[in-house]
């Protein structure tokens, strides 16, 4: 732990080598949280770069109050969160449809690799994806979702709603039939 | 139900929480390439925030030196140049009250155009005024801040700058009139057109306003300079001949203009000039000055013969721009003893030829740039100051063994202060590129010789021709 903060010391004044060091401490992790809140990996590796300029350019700011991997893990969401903005025109559409609701057991759930979890965030229609990994991942409630992404506590919570509906209507879909013969794709 | 979405989350929570993935190499490749260009710009940005700073500061520097050397050098010195800025200062004064009873008039206007019935006129021919002056007002806080940094450095330069103001002002009014004078031709246009080119207009005005740039220029001149000399009776009466002259050089150097506003540009940079006086041979072998009258010399044949003082093996010389001493005894130069102790030296040196004294500066200058006429062809009038350093101290005798350099002269201060006005015509030849040509005056506003007996300030005249690039 102090040894965190001697690099983030160093960090703060530029030093070349205490930044890579602190770079290859967090990126993995980072990478999988911009990979969450991306469509592709592309993206992803776009924002984990202007994430880590940010959190260099901006480490002097950082009061060593909280953890200092929340700190990074939250400018990484900033990121995804203004880049989502300018890609995504917001429309103050409510989107209160009711959906029929399927059920997956946890079973089949709790098989499926974080990988393939992933995947199936990242095919989430972007708006969806957002409110998802706020909700679930950030532990953010709609009342801040609303706020992060200027759409309404109702817009957060069908959209929400219709990201579970989605997510499980995927795997379903892709590891539905997995049960019966999951011999044959172990 | 509930539960099953709670659940749900859980498992996505735990599964992705501790997902890791190591990121493709290129990605730190990338922030570091990000970082050092931000350090980059960042350097830059502080190299140029403390260029300018430097730049004041050696401005203020150079004011304030300038007002000390005034202060030391004899009174002579002084009375001339305590006469010039009170002429000037006067006139300046009366100026500014004048400006502010305007002001105040257009003040007490309002109140009246309160009373009832007269207020519609009186408004309405309130407002326009108002308006106008505005601006007007705000040059005037302008021009004043400018020369009052100018007054702060050399007083000489009030007077110039003063004028250019006036000018200027008629010149924007007569623009505006302009404008107001060609209305477009509403038949031409479909309405909606008009208001795109409204706005269109609305834009390019408020595009204008924040127009600020960089602009870089390489500069040379050919240059004609002389001075204005001064000496104490004792001196003079033991000095060379005074047949002096000028003499023609070049100078140039590379400049950086900072634009900060429509008009109004800084100016610094770095120039290389020239400056010196050459004495004649006087054909004069008389008077108070020459002492080698023993001496047969053939007629027509001009010579200069100039009382010198030798003490400790070295020998040195009265001349126009200081004393001169010499490295040793020049070719073809005779030092003869004065028989009659006419001056306050013993000896005279002989020789044919012309002497010269030459100083080289490297000068930086803080101008101040005010564009008069917005063209293709540009008009700016340029003012300011400069800060000569003396980086080559020469002195010459051209006689019939060539050019001799026969040493320095004494007491000549590294660091000086010249005062510059100019007029530059600016023609466009891209978007970028310009070419300029500028006839400038450069006068040293202290005598460059510390010796309170020598009374030394030589000016150029020069043509400046430059390229400029603008981004």
């Amino acid at each position: 732990m102090e040894d965190l903060k001697n690099i983030i010391k160093e960090c703060t004044s530029g030093n070349a080598r205490a930044q890579e060091k602190l770079y290859r401490m967090f990126a993995p992790k980072m990478f999988g949280v911009c990979l969450r809140y991306a469509k592709d990996r592309t993206e992803a590796e776009d924002n984990l770069q202007e994430g880590f300029v940010k959190v260099f350019s901006n480490i002097a700011s950082f009061r060593h109050e909280g953890s200092f991997e929340g700190w990074v893990r939250r400018i990484m969401v900033n990121v995804s969160l203004s880049k989502f903005r300018k890609q995504h025109v917001l429309y103050p559409v409510k989107d209160m449809g009711q959906y029929d609701s399927v059920q997956v057991s946890d079973d089949i759930l709790a098989k499926i690799g974080a990988e393939d979890l992933l995947g199936l965030i990242q095919q989430l229609p972007p708006r969806y994806r957002m409110v998802f990994n706020l909700f679930v991942m950030e532990g953010l409630n709609h009342q801040e979702i609303g706020e992060e992404m200027n759409i309404s506590v109702g817009t957060s919570k069908s959209n929400l709603a219709r990201a579970r509906d989605i997510l499980k209507r995927k795997v379903l879909e892709l590891y539905g039939e997995v049960e019966s013969n999951a011999n044959l794709l172990a | 139900m509930k539960e099953e979405k709670n659940n749900m989350d859980k498992i996505f929570r735990e599964k992705l929480e501790g997902f890791r993935e190591e990121p493709p190499a290129f990605v730190w490749d990338n922030i570091q390439a990000n970082l050092s260009e931000m350090r980059r710009k960042k350097r830059i940005a502080w190299y140029s925030w403390s260029a300018v700073a430097a730049l004041l500061v050696l401005a203020f520097l150079s004011g304030w030196y300038f007002n000390e050397t005034a202060e030391k050098t004899t009174p002579r010195v002084a009375e001339t140049e305590r006469v010039e800025p009170q002429h000037e200062i006067i006139p300046r004064e009366r100026e500014i009250p004048v400006q502010e009873n305007e002001t105040m008039a257009t003040g007490s206007r309002e109140p009246e155009s309160e009373q009832p019935g007269a207020e519609k006129t009186a408004e309405s021919t309130a407002m326009p005024i108002q308006e106008e002056k505005l601006p007007v007002a705000h040059e005037t806080i302008q021009a004043e801040r400018t020369r009052t940094i100018l007054a702060s450095a050399g007083m000489n330069l009030i007077k110039r700058i003063e004028t250019p103001e006036i000018i200027t002002k008629e010149q924007e009014r007569r623009h505006s009139l302009e404008k107001k004078e060609k209305p477009l031709d509403p038949v031409n246009y479909f309405t909606w057109e008009q208001k795109l080119m409204d706005e269109n207009i609305r834009r390019l005005a408020h595009a204008a306003k924040k127009q600020t740039g960089w602009k870089m220029g390489l500069n040379v001149s050919p240059g004609y300079s002389s001075y204005a000399a001064n000496h104490g009776e004792t001196y003079a009466s033991n000095m060379t001949s005074e047949t002096g002259d000028g003499n023609t050089n070049l100078s140039g150097g590379i400049s950086v203009q900072y634009k900060t506003g429509k008009r109004v540009r800084v100016e610094s940079g770095i120039y290389y000039a020239q400056n010196g006086q050459k004495t004649g041979s006087s054909p004069m072998f008389s008077g108070m000055r020459a002492e080698a009258d023993y001496m047969a010399t053939p007629a027509g044949k001009l010579h200069f013969n100039t009382p010198v003082n030798i003490t400790n093996n070295r020998m040195a010389m009265n001349s126009t721009a200081g004393i001169i001493e010499f490295e040793g005894l020049p070719k073809g130069a005779e030092v003869a003893a004065n028989l009659e102790s006419y001056g306050l030296y013993s000896n005279s040196l002989l020789t044919q030829g012309e002497l010269s004294q030459v100083f080289d500066f490297v000068e930086i200058p803080l101008y101040l740039r005010y564009l008069i006429i917005d063209r293709k062809m540009d008009v700016e009038l340029v003012g300011g100051v400069n800060t000569g350093v003396v980086v080559g101290n020469n002195a010459y005798i051209d006689n019939e063994y060539g050019l001799q350099n026969i040493g320095k002269t004494r007491d000549i201060s590294t660091v000086n202060v010249s005062g510059t006005v100019g007029l530059g015509l600016n023609y466009a030849i891209g978007r970028n590129l310009s070419v300029a040509v500028e006839p400038r005056l450069n006068y040293y506003l202290n005598s460059l010789n510390r010796n309170p007996e020598v009374d030394f300030r030589p000016y150029r005249i020069g043509i400046y021709t430059g390229l400029y690039y603008e981004f």
